[in-house]
C-alpha cells in the first residue's frame, strides 16, 4: 500500500463512447512521451487496391457519417479482414477500411476511418494523459459494440452477449451490488440515460442513480461522493425548451462533436480537482467503452472467458455476429488515471474494463477474499500501483483554455439517431412499459427519429423512472 | 416563490375549473400505452404530432389528453393558459418561438407571445434573447453573457386604485385603465474574477397611458382623484428608464442559497421632467433546503425562503413619482410578484416599500421507488404544500419605512406538480383584517 491508496476514499469512472486509442491519442506519441502510438505509416487497404494511411487531421464532427460499424461482425472484420477468422489467431488490424466500406461508403471515402486527432485538437484528453498516467495497453473487453462492453465495466461480463439487445435485466451481480453487500455505496450519475436502469439488481433502489448536474457536481462541491461512482456522458443532442437550455451530446459517439466530450472531461476533472479534500482522496478513471470502428494498430491479445458463456451465431437469423467465446479482447481504447498521488507516466500494463472492477475491489474492500464477479476481473491486472507518490501533487495542471459546451445546431438536432441512441430509446420504452399505464409518457417511441426527439423522449421517461 | 409565475385573482369557480383542466391536461396519469393506436405521437415535427394527436375524426375521447399536452407544449407554436396581470382574469393565447443557435457558443431565440383574458386585458411581446458562452479565464462562474431585446404592449382596461399610503380604506377603491408600451434592451454579464456576482443594465423606453373607466357600477379614478392624490393622472409623458444592477448570488454549504439584486433606476420624464425620479431597489432572497440526497444535491422542491424587499424612490423637489409607477403590496404587483396575499391585489401603493416574505414549500410525498401504486400515491405524487407569512408596508417617505405598523398576511395552500415543476398553485391568504383572499398561480410556460 502507498500513501495514495491509504488516502483513497472515492473511485470515479467516466466512460466515454466509441473512440480508439490511436484515434484519440496515437499521434501524440513523441520521444518525450513514448506511448505505443502511431508512427504515421500505419495503413489499411481498401477494396479497390488503394492504401489508406493514418493521418492526424480528424475533425470534431463530420468525418464519421455514417456511423462506422462496431458490432461483433464489424469488429472482427476490422481485426482480421475476415470476420470468420478464428480468434485464436493474432489479429492483423487490417480490415478497418474494408469494414467501413460495408456501410455503403465508397472505397476512397472509407479512408476517413484512418483519420486520427492531433494532440493540439484534444487539449483536455491529451493534457490529462500527459500530466497523469496514460494506460496505452487498455483494451475494450470484447470486439463488439457498446452495451456488452459497458456490461463488462458494470459486471466483468456481458453474460455471453455481443449484441445490442436492450434488455440487460439479468446482468448480475454488478460491482454496485457487490459493494452494497459489503456496506459500500455506489452511484451511477448520468445525463439523459444509462443502460444500468435496466439492471434488475439496481432497479428497485433509487439510491443507485443520480443526475450528473444536480447530484454529481453538488456532491463534488460538498465532498459527498460515494466510494464508487460511475459517470455517463450525455448521449443525445437536446433542444431544450420550456426554460431549459439546449445541450449537445457529450459522449463523443461518432458523429457527435468530440469537443463536447472534451468539455465534459474538463468539467469532471475540475469538479474533483477544485475540492482539495476530494481531490486528495479520489482516483478518477477516464476510459472509452470501445473503439466505435475507428482505427487502432495494436492487436488485442487473448484473455480468459469471464464465465464460459459463449455467443453462438444462429445461421437462420439475420444476425451476422460470428460465434465468440470471449477469449479475445476488443480494440484498444484511451484510458487515463488521475490522482494527485499519480506522477506523469505511461503504464504499459495490459488492462481491460474488468481491471477497473478488480482495482476498485482491491482498493475499497482490501480484506475481502474471493470478491471477484467473474473470472475476467479475477485475472485482470490492477492499476493501484500508479498511485505511487508519497505526497499529493500540488503543481498546476494545464489543460489549455476553458472549453465551453455549446448548444447543438438545428442540423445536429435534426440528425437521425445512431444505433446506440436508437437502442437507448428502445430501452427507455421497455422500462416505460413496466410502469403502470397511467404513469407513462404517452409518447410513441417508434416514431422518434431525430436527436432532439430522442432527447425529449429520454427526458420524459427518465422523469418517470427516476422521479 | 413559484418561478416564472403569473397570477390572477378570480372567482373560485373559474379558478378551480382551470386548475382541474390543467391537472387533467398535464397529468401523465392519463397517458396511453405506447403501443396503443391512440397514443400521443412524436412525429417528424411537433406540428405533425399535434395534428395526429388532435385529429377529431375518431377516438377523440381517448386522444383528449395527448391533444392537450401537444397543444400546450408544441414548438415552434403552442397555446398558453395565462393571465396578463393580477386581476385580469383567466386568459389564453399563443407563443411562437424559434431557436437560432449558432455554433459559436451562442443560444439565440426569437419569441412572440400574445395573451388575452376574458376581462379584456391583453398583452403582446416580441423578444429576442441571446446567451453567449464566455470562455475567458476571468469568467469564474461559467455564466453566459445574456442579451434581451424586447418590445411589449399591454392593455389593462380596469385596475383598482385604493389611494396612496399605508392607511387607505379597502372600500374606497376607484378604477382606472392603463396601457403601456415598452421597448428596450437588457444585458447581463458575469463579473470578472468572482463566481458569485453578475451585473447588468437595462435601457428601455416607456410610453404609458392612464385614464378613467366608464363602466357602470364602478367609480372612475377621475371622479374621486386628482393630480394631488394620484400623481401622473393628468398627463403621462414618455419615460426613458435606465437601470444598472448587481446580482450577488451564491450557494454554499450545499443547503443555503443567496440571491440578491441591488438595482439603481433612473426614470427620466422625456417631456417636462416633472415626473423624473430615481429608485433604489434591493431584493435579498435567502433559501434553505432542508433535505439533501445522499451523495447528491438538495431536493429543490422542499425549501424555506425569506425574501427582504426594500425600495425607495427619490424625486427632486417639485417633482412627483407617478402613481402607476409606484410600488404596491397586496396580492401580487403588476409584475406578478406576490406579496401579502391576504390583501387584494395592489391594495397599498406608495413610492417606497419594504416587505419581509417567508415561504415554505415542499412536495408532499417523497420519492419512493418501488412504492405501492394507486390513486392516493398518484395524487400525492402531484401535490405540494405551501405555507407563507408576509409582513410589509408602503410609505410616502423613506423615513417611514420601518418595522412598525407593518401589514401582515399568512396563508397556505397546495401546489400541483408536473414532474419537478409547479404548474399550478391555489392558496388562501388570511390575517390582513380584510377577509379571506383566495389566490391562484399558474406557471408561465403553460
Amino acid at each position: 500500500m502507498s500513501a495514495g491508496t491509504d488516502a483513497l476514499k472515492h473511485i470515479v469512472v467516466l466512460m466515454m463512447e466509441n473512440r480508439s486509442f490511436d484515434h484519440m491519442l496515437g499521434f501524440a506519441k513523441s520521444p518525450a512521451w513514448p506511448i505505443n502510438g502511431l508512427t504515421g505509416s500505419e495503413n489499411n487497404a481498401d477494396s479497390a487496391g488503394g492504401v489508406a494511411q493514418v493521418s492526424n487531421d480528424a475533425t470534431y464532427a463530420g468525418d464519421l457519417t455514417p456511423d462506422p460499424g462496431h458490432s461483433g461482425f464489424d469488429s472482427l472484420t476490422q481485426l482480421y479482414g475476415n470476420p470468420n477468422t478464428p480468434v485464436t489467431q493474432n489479429p492483423t488490424m487490417s480490415g478497418f477500411v474494408q469494414s467501413y466500406e460495408g456501410k455503403n461508403v465508397q472505397p476512397q471515402d472509407a479512408h476517413r476511418i484512418m483519420k486520427c486527432f492531433s494532440a493540439q485538437n484534444l487539449p483536455v484528453l491529451t493534457g490529462l494523459a500527459q500530466q497523469f498516467c496514460v494506460c496505452d495497453n487498455w483494451f475494450s473487453s470484447l470486439p463488439g459494440p457498446t452495451f456488452p462492453n459497458r456490461a463488462f465495466m458494470h459486471a466483468a461480463t456481458s453474460m455471453g452477449r455481443v449484441d445490442m439487445g436492450i434488455d440487460w435485466s439479468n446482468l448480475s451481480p454488478t460491482i454496485y451490488e457487490r459493494l452494497k453487500e459489503h456496506g459500500l455505496d455506489s452511484v451511477i450519475y448520468y445525463h439523459d440515460s444509462t443502460m444500468a436502469s435496466t439492471f434488475s439488481g439496481l432497479a428497485g433502489d433509487p439510491g443507485y442513480f443520480g443526475s450528473f448536474d444536480n447530484d454529481f457536481l453538488p456532491a463534488c462541491a460538498d465532498n459527498d461522493l460515494p466510494p464508487y461512482s460511475f459517470l455517463e456522458p450525455r448521449f443525445a443532442n437536446s433542444a431544450g425548451g420550456n426554460g431549459q437550455l439546449a445541450y449537445s451530446a457529450s459522449d463523443q459517439h461518432p458523429d457527435h462533436n468530440v469537443r463536447e466530450g472534451e468539455a465534459l472531461i474538463q468539467t469532471v476533472f475540475k469538479a474533483i480537482w477544485g475540492n482539495l479534500k476530494l481531490r486528495n482522496s479520489t482516483l478518477l478513471v477516464i476510459v472509452y467503452d470501445e473503439h466505435g470502428g475507428t482505427y487502432d494498430h495494436a492487436a488485442p491479445p487473448t484473455t480468459v472467458s469471464p464465465d464460459r458463456k459463449d455467443w453462438t451465431n444462429d445461421p437462420n437469423s439475420a444476425d451476422r455476429d460470428p460465434s465468440f467465446d470471449f477469449t479475445r479482447l476488443g480494440v484498444r481504447v484511451p484510458a487515463i488515471l488521475i490522482s494527485p498521488y499519480i506522477p506523469p507516466r505511461i503504464d504499459h500494463t495490459l488492462y481491460d474494463h474488468a481491471s477497473a472492477i478488480a482495482t476498485a475491489f482491491k482498493l475499497l474492500l482490501p480484506n475481502v477474499p474471493n470478491i471477484n464477479l467473474t473470472q475476467r476481473d479475477k485475472n485482470a491486472n490492477t492499476f493501484e500501483g500508479n498511485l505511487s507518490l508519497a505526497q499529493p501533487r500540488t503543481d498546476n495542471i494545464d489543460l489549455g483554455p476553458v472549453i465551453q459546451s455549446q448548444p447543438p445546431t438545428a442540423a445536429e438536432l435534426a440528425q437521425p439517431i445512431n444505433d446506440h441512441l436508437k437502442a437507448l430509446v428502445q430501452q427507455a420504452a421497455m422500462l416505460e412499459q413496466k410502469l403502470p399505464a397511467d404513469q407513462r409518457s404517452g409518447i410513441d417511441p417508434s416514431t422518434v427519429q431525430t436527436e432532439s426527439q430522442a432527447a425529449a423522449y429520454l427526458s420524459a421517461v427518465d422523469a418517470r423512472i427516476h422521479p | 416563490m413559484l418561478r416564472g409565475e403569473c397570477r390572477w385573482r378570480s372567482k373560485w369557480v373559474s379558478a378551480v375549473a382551470l386548475a382541474g383542466c390543467l391537472f387533467i391536461f398535464l397529468s401523465p396519469a392519463k397517458a396511453q400505452t405506447p403501443s396503443s393506436s391512440s397514443t400521443a405521437v412524436t412525429g417528424t415535427t411537433d406540428w405533425d404530432q399535434w395534428k395526429r394527436n388532435c385529429s377529431l375524426f375518431h377516438d377523440f375521447g381517448q386522444k383528449f389528453f395527448s391533444c392537450a399536452t401537444s397543444t400546450f407544449t408544441a414548438r415552434p407554436f403552442h397555446f398558453l393558459a395565462q393571465t396578463v396581470v393580477p386581476g385580469s382574469g383567466v386568459g389564453g393565447g399563443g407563443r411562437y418561438s424559434v431557436d437560432l443557435n449558432a455554433k459559436n457558443g451562442t443560444q439565440n431565440q426569437l419569441q412572440a407571445t400574445s395573451v388575452v383574458t376574458i376581462r379584456g386585458f391583453w398583452y403582446a411581446e416580441l423578444k429576442f434573447s441571446s446567451q453567449h458562452a464566455i470562455t475567458a479565464d476571468w469568467n469564474k462562474s461559467g455564466e453566459s453573457l445574456g442579451l434581451n431585446l424586447f418590445v411589449r404592449n399591454r392593455s389593462l382596461p380596469n385596475l383598482p386604485f385604493y389611494g396612496l399610503g399605508s392607511n387607505t380604506n379597502v372600500n374606497n377603491a376607484v378604477r382606472y385603465k392603463q396601457r403601456d408600451t415598452s421597448a428596450g434592451i437588457q444585458v447581463t454579464t458575469p463579473f470578472p474574477d468572482v463566481s458569485w456576482l453578475s451585473a447588468g443594465g437595462t435601457i428601455e423606453g416607456l410610453w404609458p397611458e392612464v385614464g378613467g373607466v366608464s363602466a357602470t357600477n364602478v367609480i372612475s379614478i377621475q371622479q374621486e382623484d386628482t393630480e394631488q392624490t394620484a400623481p401622473g393622472l393628468a398627463t403621462q409623458p414618455p419615460f426613458v428608464h435606465e437601470q444598472i444592477f448587481l446580482n450577488p448570488h451564491a450557494r454554499f454549504l450545499t443547503r443555503f442559497e443567496l440571491n440578491y439584486k441591488v438595482a439603481y433606476n433612473f426614470y427620466q420624464d422625456a417631456s417636462t421632467g416633472h415626473y423624473s425620479f430615481r429608485r433604489l431597489e434591493i431584493n435579498a432572497e435567502h433559501r434553505f433546503y432542508p433535505q439533501k440526497k445522499k451523495y447528491g444535491g438538495v431536493i429543490e422542491q422542499n425549501y424555506f425562503s425569506v425574501l427582504w424587499r426594500y425600495s425607495v424612490s427619490d424625486a427632486s423637489a417639485g417633482h412627483a413619482v407617478p402613481f402607476y409607477l409606484q410600488e404596491t403590496i397586496g396580492g401580487s404587483d403588476i409584475d406578478n410578484q406576490p406579496s401579502l396575499p391576504a390583501f387584494k391585489d395592489y391594495r397599498f401603493r406608495g413610492p417606497d416599500l419594504m416587505t419581509v416574505q417567508t415561504e415554505y414549500d415542499r412536495k408532499i410525498c417523497d420519492v419512493c421507488e418501488p412504492c405501492k401504486k394507486g390513486l392516493i400515491r398518484t395524487v400525492c405524487d402531484h401535490l405540494g404544500l405551501v405555507l407563507d407569512y408576509d409582513a410589509g408596508k408602503v410609505a410616502l417617505r423613506d423615513s417611514d419605512l420601518d418595522f412598525s405598523g407593518m401589514h401582515q398576511s399568512f396563508g397556505g395552500g397546495i401546489s400541483i406538480y408536473l414532474a419537478k415543476d409547479v404548474v399550478f398553485r391555489m392558496a388562501v391568504g388570511l390575517g390582513g383584517g380584510e377577509g379571506t383572499h383566495p389566490y391562484f398561480n399558474v406557471a408561465n410556460f403553460l
